[in-house]
């Protein structure tokens, strides 16, 4: 047919467009919510730990842990495409009742978690300038509310995001640092394991934050809501990649500006203060407002974004009426989730013993403790040939996926022993300790 | 006597001489579309290592929660083997997607209720509260906080689970809905695989009704899922302009292949519209519109009008043509002046004369002022050499221009809800 008519053709500047997919412009999509979110509160702060308290010790695990977010992310997309249904929605259909249950309790817990360290870094951010939590974060939760129930959320998100981006000065700021070079080079290649007092909560925590559970279902959603499917998941997947990599190479940059600035003063974070130092070198007398502007539109932009995700996923899997566009009375368990989340944060981080900053980063390790689980019904998923067809993974990509979480696993069951351990040591009298293993010895 | 699948499940089975031979692992239906499906049988799961067994309706004496009993001693061992008709209630309906036609929404599967008929079962309706969920989770209800929920099967659209499922199921129920109600509540859901296939076993003019709703990327995730054959009928059922835009948004490679199975004529005026660049009063043509010749009486146009096979969906003004066979507009016709002359009267003595026209090619924002300005419901389009007319663009096409695509039925959006449907 020659005579097919010019409305057809596309204009070429919508070609171009499709051409420069990948380059810089697609962050300005939900990838780079996608990744802002992840580089959120709680991942500014276990960064700025990494670096702070251990130098360029942790900086090594940041290669594996892109390898592992790049496999992980790749398949929820692909999970997403594949299917055209969330992630909950996949696993009520396709695991029993309880199992789902279980996997959705898991799932809140991580987010809810995740909530609660984004009102933390609310809270932590306006405490530079001198504002109380006690009224920031009122405000702030009763603020996010209403810019989700009023549906104006998505307009606030852009405001959020161009303060958030504000943190990339991290980058310039870790090279105005002079870091020893060598010695990052050396950090990122090389393994290493210190006895020092937290070395392998932060580990974790930084597990917890880079891979945090919440990002899968996140992308898997956004997939489905951009309604792409695996005929033009190729571009999906280099965009799922890049996102990684740029999310993740800000959170290297993070490392090595703290690293080169307050880990050889000796600076134990204890507070958003300490950490804002580290942009000293380019923002000078500004760093505090710097990295109060940043550090509050990442916590913003995710503290809105988490309890709605969470409440649809909640909402999908057991079949309740969703979405703000329902009124009250057609959604109420919707409503009440995301509400019931935001208060419950809210009252968390107000309570009056809590270091900010130590709860910012224990809640990261939740989520690390939270992710093989995660991974498991992921893997199932995404191995069911009669929900994926040929879009199963392969071989390799299997022992990949099976080496992530097992990788994951391990970890976990190695730190949740030591805390064992600790708490054992604690609480049993350590004569009573040695008793009962001298005991154990004579049986044996 | 009503009670729940869930209450039955992993319930003990006898035989005639009480001895127990299993418990039950599920029921088997062959017809879900019924309104109240008959259940044909129940799988037995006898004793670990042992192979499910299939037990026909007929040889139940008695089933309940408190016992169930068969009428015979005689079981046929052959391993159960889910035939292509069959549907596994626990299987294939607990936890899958339904549609509750009443209250027009989404929802899913948390128990079966089932009712006592023709000495054995039916499936009377879901239970969709989450009080089925504790249920069967053995959970128990504080406080009675909870109540059921139950939906009556007749009421219920089964949207099926993930991949074509090895019985069909049909959409029937749907149907009772308004299309851009399906639209919202299938696209919101259950992924366009499933979509797709909803799409296809619907009539063709509810499945034109329904793609038009759409956002154009979900358009073009579904119709390439779709057959070519389905699509081509169910664009012959969309108006014109609007298989013109979804031509657009399918990219010329589809058109070239859809374009050969659809009818001569629908062919020509949908190419016909192509040629009019994007954002040009032509492109938001509409084609079907009531014409008369001038020189009749009102009566006769009364006439005409009810004689008409279809009318189109816009009947607020006749276009007046010079005569029966001439494409010459000389005056329109409002649905006022119809009603408030005298029906005596001859056409040319009511229409108005003073026409307010479009040509295809004005920018449909131009159009828009002119119907704004003048209060006009739409405007005559006339090519600009003859005078002749060429179709109308009516003020609801035209203010589509300004509306934001997401008004238009998207997959459930998370991130900028509140304004998507």
């Amino acid at each position: 047919m020659s005579e097919i008519p010019m409305r057809i053709h596309k204009p070429v500047f919508t070609r171009l467009k499709k051409i420069f997919r990948f380059s810089f412009l697609a962050f300005l999509g939900p990838g780079l919510i996608a990744t802002a979110a992840g580089n959120d509160a709680g991942g500014i702060a276990t960064y700025s730990i990494a670096g702070a308290h251990f130098g360029y010790a942790l900086l090594w695990t940041m290669i594996p842990l892109t390898l592992a977010l790049i496999i992980v992310q790749e398949m929820s997309a692909r999970l997403g495409a594949a299917t055209g249904k969330g992630f909950s929605d996949l696993v009520r259909e396709n695991f029993s009742l309880r199992m789902t249950v279980f996997m959705m309790l898991f799932m809140t817990l991580a987010n809810s978690s995740l909530v609660v360290s984004e009102f933390a870094g609310i809270a932590a951010s306006l405490e530079l300038i001198g504002i109380s939590k006690y009224v920031s974060v009122p405000f702030a939760a009763f603020f996010i509310w209403h810019l989700i129930v009023k549906g104006t959320y998505p307009k606030a998100e852009k405001v959020f995001l161009v303060m958030s981006a504000l943190l990339l000065t991290y980058v310039p700021a870790a090279f105005l640092a002079h870091p020893h070079w060598s010695g990052v080079f050396q950090g990122l290649v090389k393994p290493t394991s210190i006895s020092m007092p937290g070395y392998l909560g932060t580990l974790i925590a930084l597990i917890g934050t880079t891979i945090s559970p919440y990002m899968q279902i996140f992308a898997q959603a956004s997939v489905v809501e951009k309604g792409i499917t695996m005929a033009d998941f190729k571009s999906e997947r280099w965009d799922t990649i890049i996102g990684v990599l740029f999310s993740n190479l800000v959170a290297v940059f993070i490392i090595i500006a703290t690293a080169a600035t307050l880990f050889p003063a000796g600076i134990v974070i204890e507070a958003a203060s300490d950490a804002a130092r580290a942009l000293s070198p380019i923002a000078g007398p500004f760093a505090q407002i710097l990295f109060g502007v940043g550090f509050l539109g990442a916590s913003l932009l995710a503290a809105g974004v988490l309890p709605l995700t969470t409440s649809f996923s909640l909402a999908n899997a057991f079949g309740w009426e969703s979405g703000v566009n329902r009124s009250l009375d057609e959604a109420p368990v919707f409503y009440a989730i995301f509400t019931f989340l935001i208060v419950l944060s809210a009252t968390i981080v107000l309570s009056p013993a809590i270091s900010l900053i130590s709860l910012l980063i224990n809640l990261q390790i939740l989520n690390a403790l939270v992710l093989p689980i995660e991974l498991y019904f992921m893997i199932k998923l995404i191995n069911n040939r009669q929900l994926m067809g040929k879009y199963v993974n392969g071989k390799l990509y299997n022992l990949c996926a099976w080496t992530v979480m097992g990788g994951l696993t391990l970890a976990s069951i190695i730190y949740v022993c030591n805390v064992g351990i600790a708490i054992l040591n604690r609480v049993l009298d350590i004569h009573l300790y040695q008793a009962i293993i001298k005991l154990i010895f004579s049986f044996a | 006597m009503d009670f729940y699948l869930s209450e039955l499940l992993n319930n003990a089975v006898f035989n005639q001489s009480h001895e127990k031979i299993g418990v039950v692992a599920d029921l088997a239906v062959t017809d879900l579309g019924q309104p109240h499906p008959k259940i044909r049988g129940m799988v037995v799961k006898r004793e670990s290592r042992k192979e499910a067994v299939f037990i026909p309706e007929h040889d139940v004496a008695a089933i309940s929660p408190k016992l169930i009993r068969l009428s015979t001693d005689i079981v046929d061992l052959h391993p159960f083997v889910q035939r292509n008709d069959e549907v596994l209630l626990a299987q294939d309906v607990y936890d899958k997607q339904i549609v509750d036609i009443d209250d027009r929404r989404l929802t899913r599967v948390n128990d079966l209720l089932l009712e006592e008929y023709q000495n054995f079962l039916r499936l009377q309706g879901v239970d969709v509260s989450s009080l089925g969920l504790l249920k069967r989770l053995n959970l128990p209800n504080i406080g009675n906080l909870l109540k059921r929920n139950i939906v009556d099967w007749e009421n219920v659209q089964f949207l099926g689970g993930n991949s074509p499922m090895k019985f069909k199921v049909q959409y029937k129920n749907l149907e009772a809905l308004h299309p851009v109600d399906i639209a919202r509540i299938i696209f919101e859901g259950p992924g366009y695989k499933q979509g797709s296939r909803v799409l296809s076993s619907l009539k063709d003019p509810i499945a034109a009704d329904i793609i038009e709703e759409l956002s154009p990327k979900l358009q073009k995730n579904l119709i390439e899922s779709m057959k070519l054959e389905d699509v081509a009928d169910v664009i012959e059922h969309m108006p014109e302009y609007k298989a013109a835009d979804l031509l657009v948004t399918l990219g010329a490679d589809y058109a070239q292949k859809i374009l050969p199975l659809i009818g001569k004529e629908h062919t020509a005026k949908i190419q016909t519209l192509l040629k009019y660049p994007e954002f040009s009063t032509g492109a938001y043509m509409r084609t079907e519109y009531v014409v008369i010749p001038s020189g009749i009486t009102l009566d006769e146009v009364f006439k005409r009008v009810s004689d008409l096979e279809k009318l189109p969906d816009f009947i607020l003004y006749f276009y007046v043509l010079a005569s029966e066979q001439s494409n010459h507009l000389v005056g329109v016709l409002s649905m006022y002046e119809l009603f408030a002359a005298d029906r005596r009267t001859r056409v040319e003595s009511v229409m108005i004369k003073k026409l307010i026209t479009a040509s295809p090619h004005d920018h449909i924002r131009e159009s828009l002022k002119k119907m704004y300005r003048y209060s006009l419901s739409a405007l005559p389009i006339l090519s600009k050499t003859e005078e002749k007319l060429l179709g109308i663009v009516t003020f609801r096409d035209a203010i589509s221009y300004y509306l934001p695509k997401r008004w238009k039925v998207r997959i459930r959006n998370i991130f900028s809800n509140g304004n998507g449907v």
